[in-house]
């Protein structure tokens, strides 16, 4: 079971600058946490759930609003355009069931805040990965 | 009174046929189903406004939930941008509109830029700041700007859908006024938030495709307004009426249930509606299958019904059918004439039907066996009348069972058990059995024998008829041909038969007939035969009577002594004697007619003998028969080939002694047997009718005669004889007016004999004719006169100038003191009544002597001259003539 999601993984470390552009899920290096699936990262994203797998508690941090890395993560990971997430934003905030994740500007204030707080989740350019952080999914 | 009863009593009739009505099922199935029909519908309607009603109810609940719902997600965002607005303008007023919101966003107290635009405008209307960045643009323009900037009342104002140069989107701008340190109008705080924001909570589940969510202002404009899936907004809101009952939209033409809710702070109202059509979109669906299934269960009910009641229809019917034919076979079999026997068959273990069950009978049936219908029914056929088993009836009854049909018969009963002795049975097969109608045909059976016995016999005597008499004679004589015996046939006639019945009256007559048919019935064995073939005509037939003659002539003579015994008859004692002819199988004849025939001729040569005797036929018999035939036949040609000569014999008055006339006589003088006998022919001429031609010949002859006389001078009247047939002709009177015509005569010198029975036989019509004759100048005579029975006054009153003495009484006038008793008689009368007297048949001396001293008129006969030609009478009258001149002279 944990090698068929850890494979892809090791896969892409192995392939490298090859995959510029990629993106990476993390945690940080001191989370437990050491990898997850599209659905289980979707679910903390979109604020269906607000812990790990493993139990731990989970905090989303996400990048600008309108930042292109941003509508492809969400498009590949939760399969919504930018409108969709907006209405689903708006609705979750209207009826008081959750709020958008903070909003960060680049990928290397994610790694930082990240890497520093093991409650948070974040995505980041693969390229923008170091060893302070640690990559759960990687999203293609 | 009584009207009012009468309607009374009618209406009472048609409640109680109403009622029977309704008891009969073919009726009542239709009410009651009808009423099941009607209960279903009331009770689906019921059921259905029930559910209207719950779905209404349901309905309401439902907006009354969607409306709390949606007032309190209201009230949180109102109540959260409210809060946004207060804690930028408590940090924009701690530091600075610049510094305010990187401040907030710092601690999180900024809402998600993805949803609220938040802004700061400066005193001059000018934005500042805002997050997510947009362009600075004033927005002096606003209407919310110049709200905030006249009021300072710290309350949170709300503008219309708008947009402005920073933002393309049409946003709800939510506003605070912010205040310097010294409370004057420092700027604005923003928050702008997408009209879709207020209607995401439109939730399709719950509100269907054409809920509706509004939020408008107190102003009456909406600022934003969901129906369904499309958002709109700023259009103004007429009064809603938030009631129970749904209404139609402002927007749309779509009924909904609506509640609004006014919302705090803002000075919001929040509405919420749903579609009527959607909420009781399940009730109307309900509705509709329920109505089916009325309708449903409703035409399967009646279907049902009508099959029922199709089905009990067809069978009141057919009980109906069924109880008429009953009720009319009972009223036909009861009131018929005939017996009726419903018979069932009985079979035994193999099937083979072995008796009947009387399944049924009626009241003649009842009297034919004496027996109750229910005694009858408890028995079978065999049971009832054991016969049956033996006389062909049970069989024939099996076999119409099983063949079928009809079958007719007649048969003579002879079992004890029926009361009837003939019966006419008609048998018509049914299923399993017979239906047998048998008649009492006993009464007609008799008066069929009676009919029978009397087409065969006499009524007179009961002796068999000529019919029966021919019949058994061919039974005889085929019986005797086969045995090689003989047949006797005898023919027996009475001899002075017609004297009796003409002087003792007809009633002795037939006492005479049956007497004698009695004695000659007494006078043979048991199987012969004696009939009577009408009038005093018997016959004999005698079967296996020996061929002796000996035999036959003994039995002949018994029968002539019977028949001659003295009889006593109105008092008188009268003997009659009979004369019998025989004939004998097959001798005389192999067939009924000859031997009868032959019979018949032997009688009349008895006859001819002088009469009370018997003669055996012999062929010679025949001879004078086929002469009879012959003779007749020489007749007519005789008529054609003038064969007849007339003859004249004088008339000579008794006391002068002179011819004073002729009486026409005719002859036949035949060109192979010469002179014939009047005797002989005129009898077969009178039967053949051949008189007539005869009568007229002789007449034209005799006048032509007279008229030839006269011309020479020698007038003699010329009498002329009528016979019975001729006078009867009814061309009579013509006749003799053409030969009086013809001849040129004077009537006077005509002189007409019809003698005493022609007038006897019908007087009035003859004494009529004989006036007509008279009256033409013709005189009349009577001939043979005191043969008949002519009555003295009756004489009175004939037409006639004379009388003739009948030749009988002239012949024994000298011997017979009788006779000269009755021309004595005769002489007197006719000279009473003015008439003259003539005798016929004078031969001797001695009569006319008598007649002469008894005062005799006239005489013809021998004793002066025989009928002679007329040449004769001329030289005689001329002889007279001179004698006469010689003594004149």
């Amino acid at each position: 079971m944990r090698f068929r999601h850890l494979l892809p993984l090791l896969l892409a470390v192995l392939a490298g600058a090859a995959q510029a552009g990629e993106l990476v899920v993390i945690v940080s290096a001191k989370n437990p946490v050491s990898a997850l699936r599209a659905d289980q990262v979707a679910d903390i994203f979109l604020a269906q759930t607000g812990r790990f797998p493993q139990g731990g508690e989970a905090v989303a941090i996400d990048l600008q609003y309108g930042s292109p890395l941003r509508d492809e993560f969400y498009r590949k990971v939760a399969a919504r355009t930018p409108a969709l997430m907006k209405a689903y934003w708006t609705k979750m905030v209207f009826t008081g069931r959750g709020q958008p994740p903070k909003e960060l500007p680049n990928s290397a204030s994610v790694r930082r805040l990240v890497a520093d707080n093991p409650l948070l989740i974040g995505y980041i350019e693969r390229s923008a990965l170091d060893a302070s952080v640690k990559p759960v999914l990687v999203v293609q | 009174m009584r009207a009012q009863a009468g309607r009374g009593v009618k209406r009472e009739g048609a409640q109680a046929r109403l009622l029977r009505l309704g008891m009969e099922t073919h009726v009542s199935l239709p009410l009651f189903t009808g009423m099941l029909v009607v209960a279903i519908w009331l009770v689906t309607f019921h059921f259905i406004e029930a559910e209207r009603a719950t779905a209404h109810a349901a309905a309401l609940d439902s907006v009354a939930e969607i409306a709390d719902t949606y007032e309190a997600q209201m009230a949180r965002n109102l109540g959260g941008i409210d809060q946004t607005l207060k804690v930028i303008k408590y940090a924009v007023e701690r530091k600075g509109a610049l510094g305010a919101l990187p401040e907030l966003h710092e601690h999180g107290l900024l809402p998600s830029g993805l949803v609220f635009s938040v802004s700061i405008a400066n005193a001059q209307g000018q934005i500042v700041a805002s997050n997510p960045a947009v362009k600075a643009i004033s927005v002096a323009s606003e209407n919310y700007y110049a709200y905030h900037r006249q009021h300072d009342s710290g309350a949170a104002y709300v503008s219309r859908t708008m947009r402005d140069a920073a933002n393309a989107e049409y946003h709800v701008h939510f506003t605070r006024r912010l205040n310097d340190s010294g409370g004057g109008f420092a700027g604005i705080a923003i928050v702008e938030v997408d009209p879709e924001y207020f209607t995401i909570g439109y939730e399709r589940s719950r509100q269907g495709e054409r809920g509706m969510l509004a939020l408008y202002g107190q102003d009456g404009i909406v600022r934003a307004l969901r129906v369904g899936e499309r958002v709109s907004w700023g259009q103004p809101v007429p009064q809603l009426a938030p009631g129970d009952q749904p209404v139609a939209g402002p927007w749309d033409a779509v009924r909904r249930y609506v509640r609004v809710r006014p919302l705090g702070g803002f000075g919001l109202l929040a509405a919420v509606g749903v579609a009527e059509d959607e909420q009781m979109a399940a009730f109307e669906a309900h509705r509709m299958q329920n109505l089916w299934k009325a309708g449903v269960g409703t035409a399967v009910l009646v279907l049902t019904a009508g099959l029922l009641w199709l089905w009990l229809w067809h069978g009141a019917k057919t009980r109906r059918r069924i109880r008429r034919q009953q009720e009319t076979y009972a009223a036909a079999s009861q009131a018929n004439l005939d017996a009726f026997f419903v018979l069932r068959s009985v079979r035994d273990r193999s099937g083979r039907i072995v008796d009947f069950r009387i399944a049924d009978a009626n009241p003649q049936a009842e009297k034919m066996t004496g027996m109750r219908r229910e005694q009858l029914a408890a028995r079978s056929l065999l049971s009832l009348l054991p016969d049956a088993r033996d006389n062909g009836i049970l069989a024939g009854l099996i076999h119409i069972t099983l063949a079928g049909g009809v079958h007719e018969q007649e048969w003579e009963n002879t079992m004890p058990q029926l009361s009837v002795r003939w019966v006419h049975q008609q048998v018509v097969g049914v299923e399993d059995g017979v239906v047998a109608i048998v008649r009492d045909i006993s009464e007609r059976k008799q008066a069929e024998a009676r009919i029978l016995h009397m087409a065969h016999h006499d009524s007179l005597t009961g002796l068999p008829n000529r019919a029966l008499v021919a019949d058994r004679l061919g039974h005889a004589i085929t019986s005797a041909r086969r045995n090689g015996n003989a047949v006797m046939v005898a023919f027996i006639d009475l001899d002075s038969f017609k004297l009796v019945n003409d002087g003792l009256g007809h009633n002795a007559g037939d006492e005479l007939l049956k007497v004698v048919a009695a004695r000659m019935t007494g006078c043979v064995r048991a199987n012969d035969t004696v009939g009577r073939f009408g009038g005093d005509e018997f016959v004999l037939v005698l079967p296996e009577v020996g061929d002796s003659p000996a035999t036959m002539s003994l039995l002949m003579e018994k029968i002539r002594l019977a028949v001659i015994e003295p009889i006593q008859l109105a008092g008188q004692e009268v003997q009659v004697s009979c004369s019998i002819g025989v004939s004998v199988f097959p001798r005389d004849g192999i067939d009924p007619d000859a031997l009868l025939s032959n019979a018949d001729a032997a009688m009349y040569r008895a006859k001819d003998k002088g009469k009370n005797n018997y003669q055996f036929y012999t062929h010679e018999m025949n001879a004078s028969v086929e002469e009879k035939l012959a003779l007749l036949e020489g007749l007519r040609n005789a008529v054609e080939q003038q064969q007849f000569r007339v003859l004249y014999q004088p008339k000579v008055d008794l006391h002068s002694g002179a011819v004073f006339g002729v009486e026409a006589l005719v002859r036949w003088e035949h060109p192979e047997h010469g002179m014939i006998s009047p005797l002989r022919f005129i009898p077969l001429a009178e039967e053949s009718g051949l008189i007539v031609l005869i009568g007229e010949w002789v007449m034209r002859t005799a006048c032509r005669q007279a008229r030839a006389w006269q011309d020479a001078g020698l007038p003699v009247t010329v009498s002329v004889n009528v016979s019975p047939r001729q006078f009867d002709d009814a061309q009579l009177v013509s006749q003799v007016e053409d030969a009086l015509l013809d001849a040129a005569l004077d009537p006077q010198y005509l002189e007409l004999e019809v003698t005493e029975s022609l007038i006897m036989r019908d007087m009035q019509q003859a004494v009529a004719k004989m006036r007509v004759l008279k009256n033409m100048g013709v005189s009349l005579s009577v001939d043979d006169f005191g043969t008949g029975y002519s009555s003295l006054s009756a004489l009175k009153s004939f037409p006639i100038s004379r009388l003739k003495i009948d030749r009988s009484f002239v012949s024994d006038l000298a011997t017979s003191a009788d006779d000269q008793a009755i021309a004595r008689a005769i002489i007197s009368l006719a000279h009473q009544l003015h008439l003259r007297v003539i005798a016929e048949g004078v031969e001797t001396e001695q009569q006319q002597g008598f007649l002469r001293e008894n005062g005799c008129d006239e005489m013809q006969g021998y004793l002066f001259s025989k009928p002679v030609e007329a040449s004769h009478i001329t030289a005689m009258l001329l002889r007279q003539g001179a004698t006469a001149d010689s003594a004149l002279a």
